[in-house]
């Protein structure tokens, strides 16, 4: 079981009605954040002290987001970034990603789709214990996803899957214990970048756990409402 | 054929010609009228002063020498159509040319006929004259002035048919030159009104009523054209605006669904509440979208895209939530090359199959082959779209049926348009019977030319 974890944010964002929501959203949720309203004192804070995550905003006064992005990577700082931007078109996430952001978010967001991603970047780094990868094999409770065979056993038992459903599958074992939300898994799994105005993810997701849930105990993938996904042995 | 004669300026080139012609026949008629009277005139004067030599003869040389000097001038013929007869007081011939007194002809002295020729098409015209003991005396002519009507009337004919030609030809070719700019200015005003809107209707520069008129139109095009820029201009200024308080609104009410132990019925009526959010701010997105996109202003990421690849991978999205509805999706992809922005693409694809998911019915059939395009089409077994509104599918915010779909911001096709023309494709929509499909065509990827093809 895993605890809810505390990430330690900085937060650099000049508008004040976003910066609340994302504050008050956070610190709910139990991380410390500090809130930067400009460039180059960001870039300044995030240089002399140490966070686990970063969120910047793209568009600030004094210094592009990405400049400080840029600079802090020339500068070797690894703290993973999360960009935040009004724009959502290709370009302008390419160059988010380019100057070595982690992370894309743009405007308008959920505060579940922001604490997801944030908390998965920040368990992007950690060693996940419930999941041995030694062999080559993703482990959750008795569910087995072998990464060179690609194959997945549950209780011993192998599970006919498709081969998307074994990358989305992979994708939510690797994010176990994790938030996971639909966007993200429309990001990571099928690579794309759009909000399906059908449930196209629900459906894969249904039949994902018709597969590996059904007939079973305890069920591992489960549905958080107005959130997204969260593959775990306890129901949380 | 009605059309042709409803056609102003088809009547215009026949009506011309015909007026003139009509004139010209209104001036000869009285030119032919005196000719032929001048001729009997003539003819007259030549039967009277026959018979008054006749008359002479009769009373110098008796019956007898009446008969000869008749049956000489028969013999003579000196005019083919003069005509002699020479009658007891009963009617029996006794000199002359015709058998018979012709039927019709008056035996009254000194009288004028005009009468047809028994089982002929002639007439005969002349003089009757009672001798003394009731011998009557014919001479006259066979139609004096047949020879001459029909050489006037040939003539007249002929002359009247040159001037209609001419007339016709003159008419016909200035008409069909106005004819040749009219349809021009109306294919220009198509072109304007269908793809290109900043191009104007051309002038001949004479300063003329035609230029006086393509100016109007020029000016109407630049009223509407300003007119649909202030009403985009509008929309898209609402959108930017009202999205700040709608993303607001949602992170408020998401606020709220954070609480804990939050009555499911509120939940639930909240959670609503986020999703309708939701799809105003995807309305508004799209329509910024939009904007950029037609004011080429959108930040693309151009690169070979392989569209064949690009269906299968949306398809593969979207088949388990297709199989729920319990329809069947068929992909007929072929490997095509095209140079585009690969997520606007996709966006393409994925409206395409949205719209026959939610407004078709039926299986879904999307293809992608090359033909001198790139083909991409999705078709399903619906009802499609009346035919009067094909054209409006495109428009922002058409809805086949406005009162029946609640969901769908209508702006689905009008995105596929303005990603095809961004790539310098097309979009159209066709009804099949039965059934409807929406095709886009975009240019297929020439390797050597794609530096100047980028955006």
């Amino acid at each position: 079981v895993q605890e809810p974890p505390n990430v330690k944010l900085l937060l650099i964002e000049d508008d004040p009605h976003t910066a609340d929501f994302i504050s008050k959203g956070l610190r709910e949720a139990g991380h410390t954040i500090d809130h930067i309203r400009d460039g180059k004192d960001g870039l300044f804070r995030a240089n002399s002290e140490p966070y686990d995550v970063m969120i910047v905003d793209r568009m600030l006064p004094s210094m592009d987001g990405l400049t400080i992005v840029r600079t802090l990577r020339a500068a070797g700082v690894r703290t993973d970034v999360l960009i935040l931007s009004a724009l959502s078109e290709v370009e302008e996430r390419v160059a988010g990603l380019r100057a070595g952001g982690d992370d894309y978010l743009s405007k308008p967001f959920s505060m579940s789709e922001l604490l997801a991603r944030v908390e998965s970047l920040y368990r992007r780094k950690l060693d996940n214990a419930a999941i041995s990868q030694t062999d080559n094999i993703l482990r959750l409770a008795d569910l087995e996803l072998d990464l060179r065979k690609r194959t997945v056993k549950r209780a011993g038992q192998k599970l006919e899957i498709q081969p998307k459903e074994f990358q989305l599958l992979e994708f939510l074992m690797r994010h176990s214990g994790d938030v996971v939300t639909r966007t993200m898994l429309l990001e990571h799994v099928w690579g794309y970048h759009f909000d399906p105005k059908t449930n196209v993810i629900d459906v894969h997701i249904s039949n994902l756990r018709n597969k590996i849930d059904k007939g079973r105990e305890p069920a591992l993938l489960h549905t958080l409402r107005g959130a997204g996904y969260k593959l775990s042995a306890t129901a949380d | 054929v009605r059309r042709l004669i409803n056609d102003p300026l088809f009547r215009l080139t026949w009506s011309l010609p015909l007026a003139a012609t009509a004139v010209l026949a209104l001036l000869i008629y009285p030119i032919y009228r005196t000719s032929l009277n001048e001729l009997d005139d003539t003819v007259r004067g030549a039967v009277e002063e026959e018979i008054l030599g006749l008359e002479t003869i009769l009373a110098h040389a008796g019956m007898t020498g009446l008969i000869g000097e008749i049956s000489q001038r028969v013999e003579d013929a000196r005019d083919a159509g003069a005509i002699y007869l020479l009658t007891d007081a009963n009617g029996r011939p006794l000199a002359g040319n015709l058998q018979m007194w012709p039927p019709g002809a008056p035996v009254t002295d000194e009288a004028w006929f005009n009468v047809p020729e028994h089982g002929r098409h002639d007439n005969l015209e002349g003089e009757v004259f009672l001798l003394d003991n009731d011998q009557r005396l014919l001479v006259g002519r066979r139609s004096p002035t047949k020879e001459l009507r029909h050489k006037l009337m040939l003539n007249s004919a002929v002359g009247l048919l040159a001037a209609f030609a001419l007339c016709g030809l003159i008419s016909w070719m200035s008409f069909a030159q106005l004819r040749r700019r009219f349809s021009d200015l109306g294919r220009r005003a198509r072109i304007i009104q269908d793809s290109d809107r900043a191009q104007r209707l051309p002038m001949i520069g004479d300063a003329g009523e035609l230029d006086q008129l393509v100016t109007q139109v020029n000016r109407a095009f630049d009223s509407l054209e300003q007119l649909m820029q202030a009403s985009r201009q509008l929309t898209t200024a609402i959108a930017h605006d009202m999205r700040r308080p709608a993303i607001e609104l949602r992170n408020e009410i998401d606020q709220v669904l954070r609480t804990p132990n939050l009555p499911p019925q509120t939940r639930s009526v909240l959670e609503n509440a986020v999703g309708k959010t939701d799809d105003m701010l995807a309305t508004f997105a799209a329509l910024l979208r939009l904007a950029r996109l037609e004011a080429g202003a959108y930040g693309s990421h151009m690169g070979q895209v392989e569209l064949g690849q690009l269906v299968e991978s949306v398809a593969d999205l979207y088949r388990p939530a297709i199989a729920l509805q319990q329809r069947e999706l068929i992909v007929q992809a072929q490997p095509v090359l095209v140079w585009g922005d690969g997520e606007l693409l996709v966006q393409l694809v994925v409206n395409l199959l949205e719209n026959a998911l939610r407004y078709g019915t039926g299986t879904i059939t999307i293809a992608v082959r090359s033909e001198q395009l790139a083909v991409i089409e999705v078709a399903d077994q619906g009802f499609g779209v009346p035919q009067a509104d094909l054209e409006k599918v495109f428009e922002r915010f058409y809805r086949v049926d406005p009162a029946r779909s609640e969901t769908g911001s209508g702006l689905g096709l009008s995105l596929v348009q303005a990603i095809a023309a961004y790539h310098s494709g097309s979009a159209s929509v066709h009804n099949l019977a039965p059934g409807f499909v929406a095709r886009v065509l975009l240019p297929l990827f020439v390797p050597h030319q794609s530096e100047s093809v980028q955006h």
